[in-house]
């Protein structure tokens, strides 16, 4: 890994918490929904900060350069990710699902009750 | 038994006051209609005929307003719920059958317009009917239940069962929900039923559609599949 390629990781991952930061100061969004955020962060300033580990895990897995097995784990974090997203919208779907038939019912017999 | 019938209607101003006209011939059925939050004036329409209207604030497709219905059928503690499309394919007339064979002790009775060859006078394009036929063979091969209408919408189900269905995350009024009630070991009929060709409105399924809903019937029978090994008792 290049002293560059470190200094651009750190960079990155120093901007997404500044703009973690700035959303929760600004109450946009709840922050235990962004500890996986501050995990990935923190992922990627240890992985520029330390260069063995890369260096360990490509030859563990035998990939060429540890540049390569960084984004290799990135890629790892981002499917995740994606997959808990996932998993969360189905759920999310099937509670507005549920909550809309609750009003639409609740609607109705009130205003059978009051007839 | 007390039945209620769930009539889910998207855009059905054309055709739901015809159904509802008829339906007042069968005082012994009580019935709501889940309007799935129409666009045009399908609920000014059912309301010059009855109140008995259910308005779902968002549109939730056809397995989610039927399921509205299910969840007040729970509500209301009624024996049996039978599903009919408002679109007028089908006749008030025919549900007698649908519950005779809940009374001789079927679970799920389901409305066939192919059950009989010599009464049926129904005709269905050719991918619709190679779509159905396919349904009929997973359906066989993975349970055993004999189905020669598989995708008919007219459906009586038990208070035992539509009672799993109105809370269900995945338990749908489509075929793979048949046979997740088949592997079970539900008791499931069929009855020869006449229908009739739609006489206004859309239809949920298009033939374009056909083929896609052979891949997501494929693919959710399997998931019935293995979500139902090893449970083969009626318990839950």
């Amino acid at each position: 890994m290049t002293v560059f390629f470190q200094t651009l990781l750190i960079i990155f991952g120093l901007l997404l918490f500044g703009f973690i930061l700035i959303r929760i100061v600004k109450s946009k969004i709840i922050f235990t929904d962004f500890n996986y955020w501050l995990f990935f962060i923190l992922f990627l300033i240890v992985l520029a900060a330390f260069p063995h580990l890369p260096y360990f895990i490509a030859h563990l897995i035998g990939v060429y350069s540890e540049t390569n097995t960084v984004f290799f784990l990135v890629i790892a974090m981002l499917i995740l990710l994606t997959l808990s997203l996932s998993f969360r919208v189905s759920q999310l779907n099937r509670k507005i699902i549920e909550l809309t038939q609750r009003i639409a019912v609740f609607d109705y017999e009130h205003s059978r009750k009051q007839d | 038994m007390k039945v209620l019938l769930v009539i889910p209607a998207y855009n059905e101003e054309e055709s739901i006051g015809s159904l509802l006209e008829e339906l007042r011939d069968f005082p012994e059925y009580d019935y709501i209609v889940i309007n799935d939050c129409s666009s045009d004036s399908t609920e000014n329409v059912v309301l010059q005929y009855t109140n008995k209207i259910i308005n779902l604030p968002i549109n939730l497709g056809l397995s989610g307003a039927i399921q509205t219905g299910m969840v007040y059928a729970k509500r209301n503690d009624y024996d049996v719920c039978v599903q009919i499309d408002g679109d007028g394919q089908h006749m008030p007339s025919e549900i007698q059958k649908l519950i005779a064979e809940l009374e001789n002790g079927a679970d799920i009775a389901m409305g066939s317009r192919f059950l009989d060859k010599e009464q049926n006078t129904y005709e269905q394009s050719f991918l619709r009917d190679l779509g159905a036929k396919y349904i009929s063979f997973l359906m066989r091969i993975l349970s055993g239940l004999k189905l020669t209408d598989p995708t008919s919408g007219m459906r009586a189900f038990k208070k035992e069962v539509y009672a799993q269905m109105a809370n269900a995350v995945n338990e749908r009024p489509e075929p793979d929900t048949i046979l997740y009630f088949a592997r079970r070991k539900y008791k499931i009929t069929e009855v020869q039923v006449t229908m009739r060709e739609r006489m206004a409105g859309e239809s949920y399924l298009t033939t374009s559609k056909a083929v896609k809903y052979m891949l997501n019937n494929s693919l959710s029978f399997f998931y019935v599949f293995v979500k139902t090994l090893g449970r083969k008792g009626k318990t839950r």
